[in-house]
């Protein structure tokens, strides 16, 4: 090695100059962080006299070690933002990217979780609130890394492997919305633990690694990765929350609140199907419920509602929150054309926290 | 031809080889590398250096060369010369040595300059003062003569890639 150090301290200058050009040609190209294993070797030397002597140059000892193992990442959010959804709604993907922050390649898993309670404790804005939870958390790699959700392409469940400074595709936290919303966000966690290659040797545990006696020229698995918003300092883990907010929806249901027959008494809701008073001639009053969840406003809400087959319509029996309304098309937004009852409501503002009234159709049919 | 002068050459290698193991023993220059740690005790905040074990990137590294006359006479025109280590950054700022006169290179040590003077020729063909991550050699010329018996320090703190 001394040899070694020798022979490049006496190159011609002019050759040294040519490898500090290479070395700078490939500088840009060499941003990662120095691999594991690399040694890193200083040495010294110093030129005196003494008296009128010649000028004497002395190497100082060679000082080295090796590069350790550093393990760092980093989870974070793609957007930042909530992924509007509706309720119901299936695979509703929120995004992320993880980040190899470590010097070597390594695998990483990944592992979703609902929020516990409202993250106000590392769950910065907007991850704050967690109204409602979302279901069926499942975690997916893009494929093709262009974003958007393809069940059939992105299967992959973990990252095998991530170059050392390299960010991962995008990362999918696909979940389903439920029917019922309880508030307006959804905010669910992705972790991401380091693992080694597929055929390195199994990684230390971090109290493993912190026990382990350095040696300078051995390689070493160091853990340096901060805490994520799940997950503490220097565990090879990190962690970052996305979520889901609920959009306005309108939710509707159809029921017969009465049946009038030509004799005997009404019947009320519920009636039943084979009921003896639905028979020719019984009038039935048909209720259309148009409710409302989430948050924010619908444009142009029109509710339509085709008459039943055989059933006769009777004339001006449209009622909308029980005022009574004409079959025509005109100012007071309800008619009767063409078998059809159409109730038009214009925009319907709703929150979670005070959500629009209820929009009640009633109208009234005779069994042909 | 070119074996009679590769003769040569390899004759003065050995010369010079020969000069400098006589010099041996005159002065002696030992090198360390060392990593800073803060230590916490009774709510006070000590600093304490200990031999590199765990490195990694990042991670920022004290090299220091201890120079001593082990001789019986004076030793003068003393300079230090040491190229940073490879994978590693110089810590602007960082050189030190008392009496010297601290000099850096951009070329691997083909021109020193003072930092201040140290010019770099960039991309669009501007001189300007070269960085500090760009330097890759260090000198101290030390400014004083070595009586026998003493020693003095010169480093430098770099960071890992």
């Amino acid at each position: 090695m001394n040899g070694f150090i020798c022979a490049v301290t006496r190159l011609p200058t002019r050759l040294i100059g040519l490898w500090a050009l290479l070395l700078l040609a490939f500088a840009p190209c060499g941003w990662a962080l120095t691999a594991s294993g690399i040694v890193i070797t200083n040495q010294a030397s110093v030129d005196y006299t003494m008296g009128a002597s010649p000028v004497f140059t002395i190497p100082s000892n060679l000082v080295q070690f090796a590069v350790d193992k550093k393990i760092d990442l980093l989870v974070s959010h793609a957007t930042g933002l909530l992924t509007s959804v509706n309720a119901a709604q299936v695979d509703a993907v929120t995004t992320f990217t993880v980040t190899n922050l470590g010097n070597d390649a390594q695998g990483f898993s990944l592992l979703s979780a609902i929020a516990t309670g409202d993250p106000a404790v590392g769950g910065g804005a907007p991850f704050t609130a967690n109204d409602f939870n979302a279901t069926n958390l499942r975690v997916f790699v893009d494929s093709n890394n262009n974003g958007t959700y393809e069940p059939l392409l992105d299967m992959a469940t973990s990252l095998p492997t991530l170059a050392a400074g390299a960010t991962s595709p995008i990362i999918f936290i696909v979940s389903d919305i439920p029917a019922s919303l309880s508030g307006q966000q959804s905010v669910v966690g992705l972790t991401a633990t380091v693992i080694p290659l597929i055929g390195d040797p199994v990684l230390p545990t971090p109290a493993a690694a912190l026990a382990v006696i350095d040696t300078p020229n051995g390689v070493e698995v160091v853990y340096a990765d901060i805490a994520g918003v799940t997950d503490g300092t220097r565990n090879g883990q990190h962690s970052a929350y996305g979520g889901y907010l609920a959009g306005a929806a309108v939710q509707i249901s159809k029921t017969i609140v009465r049946v009038q027959p030509t004799i005997g008494s009404t019947v009320l809701s519920p009636v039943n199907s084979g009921d003896p008073a639905l028979r020719p001639g019984s009038i039935i009053t048909y209720r259309v419920v148009a409710s409302f969840v989430g948050t924010g406003t619908l444009d142009n809400l029109t509710i339509t509602d085709p008459l039943p087959a055989d059933t006769q319509y009777i004339a001006n029996s449209i009622t909308v929150d029980g005022i009574a309304k004409t079959d025509l098309a005109d100012a007071d937004n309800a008619n009767f054309t063409a078998n059809l009852i159409t109730v038009a409501r214009g925009s319907v503002t709703t929150t979670v926290a005070a959500p629009a009234a209820d929009i009640v159709i009633e109208f009234q049919a005779t069994i042909k | 031809m070119r074996i009679i002068n590769l003769i040569f050459t390899s004759i003065f290698l050995i010369g010079l080889s020969f000069n400098a193991s006589a010099a041996d023993g005159a002065i002696k220059v030992s090198s360390t590398a060392q990593v800073e740690l803060e230590l916490v005790k009774d709510g006070k905040k000590t600093l304490m250096r200990q031999p590199v074990e765990k490195a990694v990137p990042g991670t920022e590294v004290i090299f220091t060369n201890t120079f001593e006359n082990t001789s019986d006479k004076t030793a003068s025109d003393i300079t230090i010369n040491n190229p940073i280590p490879n994978s590693t950054i110089y810590k602007a700022g960082s050189a030190f040595g008392t009496d010297c006169d601290i000099l850096f290179s951009v070329d691997s040590g083909r021109k020193f300059a003072h930092a201040e003077e140290l010019k770099v020729i960039d991309a669009e063909g501007n001189e300007r003062i070269a960085l500090p991550k760009e330097y890759t050699n260090i000198r101290w010329v030390y400014k004083k003569q070595l009586p026998t018996g003493k020693s003095s320090e010169v480093g430098f703190r770099a960071t890992i890639n």
